[in-house]
C-alpha cells in the first residue's frame, strides 16, 4: 500500500535580497490501495504536480513522508520497478533522437530483467498491449501523433510491471476523440495487469469516468475526499462549484 | 461587405510539397463568432495563422484573405504588422509561452499597447486595469509588476485576452484558449468571451477540439479534417443535426464520458 502523509512542502522564493518560504502543500494524508484508481482533481497551481513528484520520490517533503509498503519512497530500492509515471507533455517525455525501440530497450536493459534475446519480442508484445503495431518500433517521436506518443509513454511505463502508475494530466493535451481511447486503454490495462493508478487531472468529468476514489485538491491541501458516486450528494462548496461549472459547459 | 472573407485558401509545405490546407472558404461578419473544430493536424491553426501572416516561410499560402476589403496576402510585411495586434489580435493556446519569461507582464503589455495605440502611459495603465477588472483579475497593479512564472496558467491566459481587448481589434483569433485550463478557469474564460460578444463589437474566430466549448461561444461552426472543411453552418445545424460522418464521429467521442458523468450527477450510480 502507498501511504502519503505530507505535513508540509515549501519552496524558497527570492525577491531581490529577501527570500521567503512559500508552503505549496500542507497536511495531505491519504492511502492508495492496490488495484484501485485514485483521482486527484484540482486547479492549475494547486500543488498537484508537486505532490506527484513527491509520490515518485523525486522530491522529499519538508515534514512528513511518502511510504510504499512501510518503506520511504525516496530510497531508490523502495521505488525501483514499483512505481512509474506518464506525464502530460508527451513530446518532451520521449527522447527526440531515440526510436520507439530504443526508448523501450533502454528501460528493459537498465533494469536487467529482460534478456537481450527477448528485447524485441517483449517490445512488440508491449506495443500490441497499448494498441500499436510492430511497425512503430522504428519510428521516432516526431513521426508519432499525440495519441500514439502517449501510447508509447504508457508502454514504457508498464515495461517493468509496476504496481503503481502516476498519470499526471496524461490525457489533458490530447484531442477529445483520443482522450476516450486512451482512457479505455488505461482501464483495460488496469484490469489485465492489476495496476493501481494515481490519476491527476483538472477534469472532474474524466476523473469520474476512471477513478474509484476522488481527492479534491485546493491551495495545496485536501478540500474533500469521496467516491465518484458521492459527488451527486456532496455539500462541499468547492466540489459543487466544480460540478456546476462542468455541467454548464 | 463581410469583415473577413477567406476564399480558396490553400497552404503547401514547400519542403515536402505536401498540401496541408485545401480550398478553405468562409466569411465572418462584425460581432459574429466562428468556431473551428478539428483534431490535431487538421489545419485549424495554420489556417488562422495564415490570416495573421504568422506561418513559417516554408508554408506557401495561396488564395484570398480579404479583411475590411483589403487582401492581406498582398500586403507588404510592414503594413501587415500594423494590422496584426491593432486590427487583428491573437490569443495563443499557452499563456506561459506567449510571454517573455525574463520581463514583467506589465512591461510587455505596455510595449504592445504603445506600438498599436496613441494612448499616454497613464491611459494605457487605466485601460489595462479596466479590462483586468472586466476579466475578474484581482489586484491588477500587482499582476502588472509580476513576471510570467509568478502567475498561474489561467491568469496568463486571461492577461492575453485583456491585451487583445485593450487593443480594441476588429477581429480576435483565439487558438484553443481554454484547452490547458482547469474546469473553473475554463468556465470563467468562456464567460468572459460571452461578455466580450455582448460588450465589444468585434468578430471572433475560436479554435477548439472541444465541442462543448464551441457550443457555448460560437454562432456558426466549421469542421476541419485533414486540411479540408467537411461541414459548416450554424451551431444548431452542425452540432445538433450533423450530416457528415466525421462530425458525427467527433460528437460521439466524448458522449461516453459525458453520459457517465451526467448519470452520476443524476444519482443513477449510488454509493
Amino acid at each position: 500500500m502507498l501511504n502519503v502523509s505530507v505535513i508540509e512542502k515549501s519552496y524558497k522564493r527570492t525577491h531581490f535580497f529577501r527570500s521567503q518560504k512559500k508552503p505549496i502543500i500542507r497536511d495531505v494524508h491519504f492511502d492508495c490501495h492496490l488495484n484501485k484508481t485514485l483521482g486527484i482533481i484540482g486547479e492549475s497551481g494547486s500543488g498537484k504536480s508537486t505532490l506527484a513528484r513527491m509520490i515518485l520520490g523525486i522530491e522529499k517533503p519538508d515534514k512528513g513522508s511518502v511510504k510504499l509498503d512501510g518503506k520511504p519512497i525516496h530510497r531508490r530500492n523502495t521505488r525501483e520497478n514499483q512505481i512509474s509515471a506518464v506525464f502530460q507533455d508527451y513530446i518532451s517525455s520521449l527522447h527526440p533522437f531515440h526510436t520507439v525501440q530504443k526508448l523501450l530497450y533502454e528501460v528493459m536493459t537498465f533494469s536487467g530483467e529482460v534478456s537481450k534475446d527477448s528485447l524485441k519480442e517483449k517490445s512488440i508484445q508491449l506495443l500490441k498491449e497499448v494498441g500499436l503495431s510492430a511497425a512503430y518500433l522504428d519510428k521516432y517521436p516526431h513521426m508519432l501523433s499525440g495519441g500514439e506518443a502517449q501510447r508509447v509513454a504508457i508502454a514504457r511505463a508498464i515495461v517493468l510491471n509496476p504496481k503503481y502508475i502516476i498519470l499526471d494530466e496524461a490525457i489533458s493535451s490530447l484531442d477529445m476523440s483520443i482522450q476516450t481511447q486512451i482512457l479505455d486503454l488505461l482501464i483495460r490495462l488496469r484490469e489485465s495487469r492489476e495496476l493501481s493508478y494515481i490519476f491527476i487531472t483538472h477534469d472532474i468529468q474524466v476523473a469520474t469516468y476512471i477513478c474509484d476514489d476522488l481527492i479534491i485538491f485546493k491551495n495545496g491541501t485536501i478540500e474533500t475526499q469521496m467516491t465518484p458516486q458521492e459527488l451527486y450528494s456532496t455539500e462541499n462548496t468547492y466540489a459543487r462549484e466544480l460540478i456546476d461549472k462542468q455541467l454548464s459547459l | 461587405m463581410s469583415l473577413l472573407s477567406v476564399k480558396q485558401l490553400n497552404i503547401t509545405d514547400t519542403h515536402t510539397h505536401q498540401q496541408l490546407v485545401y480550398g478553405i472558404h468562409f466569411q465572418l461578419e462584425k460581432g459574429e463568432t466562428l468556431g473551428i473544430i478539428g483534431e490535431s493536424g487538421s489545419g485549424k491553426t495554420i489556417t488562422c495563422r495564415a490570416i495573421m501572416g504568422l506561418n513559417d516561410p516554408r508554408l506557401q499560402v495561396e488564395g484570398q484573405i480579404y479583411f475590411d476589403g483589403v487582401d492581406l496576402l498582398q500586403l507588404p510585411n510592414q503594413l501587415l504588422r500594423q494590422r496584426r495586434g491593432g486590427d487583428i489580435a491573437m490569443i495563443m493556446q499557452q499563456g506561459s509561452r506567449a510571454f517573455d519569461p525574463s520581463s514583467k507582464v506589465g512591461k510587455q503589455m505596455f510595449e504592445t499597447m504603445v506600438m498599436h495605440t496613441d494612448l499616454s502611459k497613464k491611459s494605457i495603465e487605466a485601460e489595462l486595469i479596466r479590462y483586468m477588472n472586466f476579466m475578474k483579475l484581482k489586484e491588477p497593479k500587482q499582476i502588472l509588476q509580476s513576471y510570467p512564472h509568478m502567475l498561474s496558467g489561467g491568469m496568463l491566459q486571461r492577461l492575453m485576452i485583456v491585451l487583445a481587448l485593450a487593443l480594441k481589434p476588429k477581429l480576435i483569433i483565439a487558438d484553443e484558449p481554454t484547452t490547458a485550463l482547469d474546469t473553473i478557469t475554463q468556465y470563467d474564460v468562456l464567460e468572459a468571451f460571452s461578455d466580450i460578444k455582448k460588450q465589444v463589437d468585434c468578430a471572433i474566430i475560436f479554435i477548439s477540439h472541444d465541442l462543448a466549448v464551441i457550443n457555448k461561444v460560437a454562432d456558426k461552426v466549421m469542421v476541419m479534417k485533414a486540411g479540408m472543411c467537411v461541414e459548416s453552418g450554424s451551431i444548431e445545424a452542425v452540432l445538433f443535426s450533423p450530416h457528415h460522418d466525421y462530425t458525427k464521429y467527433l460528437l460521439s467521442t466524448k458522449q461516453k464520458i459525458n453520459h457517465h458523468f451526467n448519470a452520476v450527477m443524476r444519482g443513477e450510480y449510488h454509493a
